[in-house]
């Protein structure tokens, strides 16, 4: 963990039910600028709702959530919603998201999948949107591919692609959402290397995954949720070594 | 574009021309022979003896006769909606029209007419038609006197008189009861037919509203004025329709003359292809009509349902209730009947709307009900994902909608919206039932009056298909150029020769 004192993102309480169903159950955690963390678990333990709250796609029930000093409380949904969705937009422009399934936008060419929210919501002139879109594009290795549509690309680039379209919006934070889960093993590897990087020029990444090996090589810490809790925050090397929980032994048992 | 010159020129025509009076007159000229008609399906040659009376007397009043064409049916509507000042069609004022409609006094009188087939020996008069099948037209005099007095008659009722008479000559049905001018022209026109008797006198009188009160006045002392000096026997013995009604009502001696077949059979004309290129001007004319009427009907239609398949699945409850409403009763009322509220209800209530404008709007709001649920459809389609990706990359709810999901809809609107184009080409010839003179109608006229069904039938067939078929062409490339996966356009080759 980083000795940095102001906390990017802060998250307190949190809960989230689907009906009676609880998915999270006062979640608390905190997340320094530049940290990579992994998020794992077993099948519907909450992380992926946990990644959707923090982005709003979810709207959490109670506790809240403070991204780069943007504070979002769930009594604002219930009190002032106005107030709760202005917060809400507001903390989305820090935050990218990236989907298992994409989610590129198939009626546009790579480049305007890049370019379209920076003119769309940022307001950008073409010309500039098009000079960020083509260095992210080369960024991620897709410099040759910004005319292509989506259904032309294998999935390994599609996830790649999707990446860059999240950066364009120059976030604080990227989230995402198992995105190695739905391609080919060949493929996983050019899409962790995307994210080695940017934990190297000092992104903030929250990553819910199953690729054990990248949690433990190249995250800063991991976070072990199951039943909608979290059981154990630790050090990469600490929770595969030496976990302090049984549950957390008896999943990572059935990985490694 | 030329159509809508022509629509701008008709528009503009009534303020240019308002320093010159008009009198605006109306009659049913499909299959109208011999009172209004047009000459051998030439829709340039309006001719018939009502029409020679009312120019007659537009001339008496200093102004000039304007024509409007409408369905017999709805000629006294249109009186009261204002479209034109009179009617003249052979209409008696013992039709019971009188709280709506004040009546001339007549200016022409003859009895009903049995007409049957030549070869027929067994009916002599009305009274030996017990048990046959007698053909009338509809809401006419005949019928109800056949309806009424003589009850085992079996009554057909015809929305022309074409069509009384070519099912009588189809031995569809055994006799005919027609007014005797009609049935007197048909006879004299077409082969194998005889008036087997004549009974009964009806007359005939200029019709118009309670509001032209004035004019009608003017209009009686003009029938009068024109009985003294001869000039409307002129008229109705040019057309040779004199009879022993129209003598009593003229107090003139009867003098019958015998008939003089001036006039080619209409058999033969209809064969020649000279006719054919005749009315083309009109049919390609009509096409137009027919064509701006389905575009802008469309264009109405897709804007108005998509603001309500919005509505219905975006916005709030109460929003979405009432575009669930408004989609539920446009969809579930006969468009016919929306059409005629539009044109003749609205005045009602102080909205008075051109046919055209009416047209457009009636046609377009039924589809809008149609296209709605379309778009629903093509939103529901595209994956929700699509979506999220577009609010987590901060895009608001009408962003999302506008720059991902409704591009996105609209590649699997499109071949029902194709579809539904086809269909309101076809449902626009609703339209000429408020007036308008589109191709289905232009097409009846040019058949009933030109007696050729077949010919001119199958070139107003061949104009629909051909006027269909592009936007079906165009629809396709637009599919092919908004394609969302390539997958999508050969899944259909999956198993190839071996698909089942």
């Amino acid at each position: 963990m980083s000795n940095r004192s102001e906390p990017l993102i802060s998250i307190s309480n949190l809960c989230k039910d689907y009906g009676r169903n609880k998915i999270l159950k006062h979640v608390s955690f905190q997340i320094e600028s530049g940290d990579l963390v992994s998020v794992i678990g077993p099948s519907g333990c909450g992380k992926s709702t946990l990644l959707r709250c923090l982005n709003c796609l979810e709207v959490l029930d109670d506790g809240e959530i403070t991204i780069d000093g943007v504070c979002l409380r769930a009594v604002d949904h219930e009190k002032n919603e106005d107030l709760f969705w202005q917060q809400a937009h507001e903390l989305r422009q820090n935050v990218g998201m990236v989907f298992q399934s994409f989610n590129l936008f198939p009626h546009k060419t790579l480049l305007d999948n890049v370019t379209l929210a920076q003119i769309v919501v940022k307001h950008e002139r073409q010309e500039k949107a098009k000079t960020l879109a083509m260095s992210l594009l080369e960024k991620v290795g897709l410099g040759n591919f910004s005319g292509r549509y989506p259904w032309s690309l294998s999935g390994g680039e599609k996830q790649r692609a999707a990446i860059a379209r999240a950066l364009a919006m120059k976030p604080k934070v990227m989230l995402y959402d198992e995105p190695t889960s739905s391609l080919d093993p060949e493929m996983v590897e050019e899409v962790l290397q995307v994210m080695r990087d940017l934990d190297a020029e000092g992104m903030t990444q929250i990553i819910v995954t199953h690729e054990m090996r990248f949690a433990k090589d190249a995250s800063d810490y991991i976070i072990y949720m199951e039943n909608g809790e979290i059981i154990e925050i630790s050090d990469e090397d600490e929770i595969f070594i030496n976990p302090q929980d049984d549950r957390t032994r008896r999943f990572l048992k059935r990985y490694m | 574009m030329k159509s809508f010159y022509f629509i701008i020129l008709l528009l503009f025509r009534s303020v240019l021309l308002a320093d010159e009076p008009v009198l605006r007159w109306a009659a049913d000229a499909e299959s109208g022979a011999p009172n209004v008609f047009y000459e051998n399906g030439d829709l340039s040659k309006l001719v018939g003896f009502e029409k020679d009376i009312i120019e007659h007397i537009a001339k008496r009043l200093g102004c000039k006769a304007e024509f409007h064409q409408n369905d017999w049916d709805s000629l006294i509507s249109g009186l009261q909606r204002n479209l034109y000042d009179v009617v003249i069609n052979g209409f008696s004022p013992e039709e019971g029209k009188e709280n709506s409609a004040i009546f001339s006094n007549p200016y022409y009188a003859c009895g009903l007419s049995l007409i049957i087939r030549s070869n027929t020996d067994s009916i002599k008069s009305i009274l030996d038609c017990s048990g046959a099948v007698v053909g009338v037209l509809r809401s006419s005099k005949a019928e109800s006197i056949l309806t009424n007095s003589l009850k085992d008659i079996k009554v057909i009722g015809y929305p022309n008189e074409y069509c009384a008479i070519s099912d009588l000559r189809d031995k569809r049905v055994d006799a005919i009861l027609l007014d005797g001018q009609i049935a007197t022209y048909y006879t004299k026109k077409l082969s194998g037919l005889k008036i087997a008797d004549e009974f009964d006198e009806i007359k005939y009188s200029v019709v118009s509203t309670p509001r032209n009160s004035e004019l009608m006045a003017a209009i009686n002392d003009i029938i009068r004025d024109m009985q003294r000096d001869g000039s409307l026997d002129a008229i109705v013995s040019k057309w040779d329709l004199r009879n022993v009604s129209y003598s009593r009502l003229c107090e003139i001696s009867s003098r019958i003359e015998t008939p003089s077949s001036n006039l080619k059979s209409p058999e033969e004309q209809n064969k020649s292809t000279v006719q054919y290129l005749k009315v083309l001007p009109f049919f390609i004319k009509a096409a137009c009509v027919t064509l701006m009427i389905s575009i802008l009907s469309m264009c109405v239609a897709i804007v108005l349902g998509l603001c309500f398949a919005i509505m219905r699945v975006y916005m709030p409850k109460w929003i979405s209730f009432f575009a669930i409403s408004v989609i539920e009763l446009l969809r579930g009322i006969p468009l016919l009947i929306q059409l005629f509220f539009v044109f003749y209800g609205l005045p009602c209530i102080g909205i008075t709307l051109p046919p055209l404008v009416a047209g457009i709007l009636a046609l377009g709001m039924n589809y809008a009900a149609y296209e709605s649920e379309n778009f629903r459809a093509g939103m529901a389609a595209v994956p929700y994902g699509q979506m999220e990706a577009a609010r987590a990359l901060g895009m608001n709810q009408w962003q999302s909608l506008r720059h991902v999901i409704l591009p996105q809809a609209f590649t699997f609107v499109l071949p029902p919206l194709t579809n539904d184009f086809i269909a309101i080409l076809k449902d626009s010839s609703l339209v000429s039932l408020i007036t308008i003179m589109e191709l289905t109608k232009t097409y009846m006229l040019i058949a009933s009056n030109s007696f050729n069904f077949f010919g001119m039938g199958a070139i107003v067939a061949l104009i629909y298909f051909l006027i269909g078929l592009p936007f079906a062409q165009l629809a396709k490339l637009a599919e092919k150029h908004l394609k969302l996966e390539k997958r999508a356009y050969s899944s259909r080759k999956i198993g190839g020769r071996y698909n089942r």
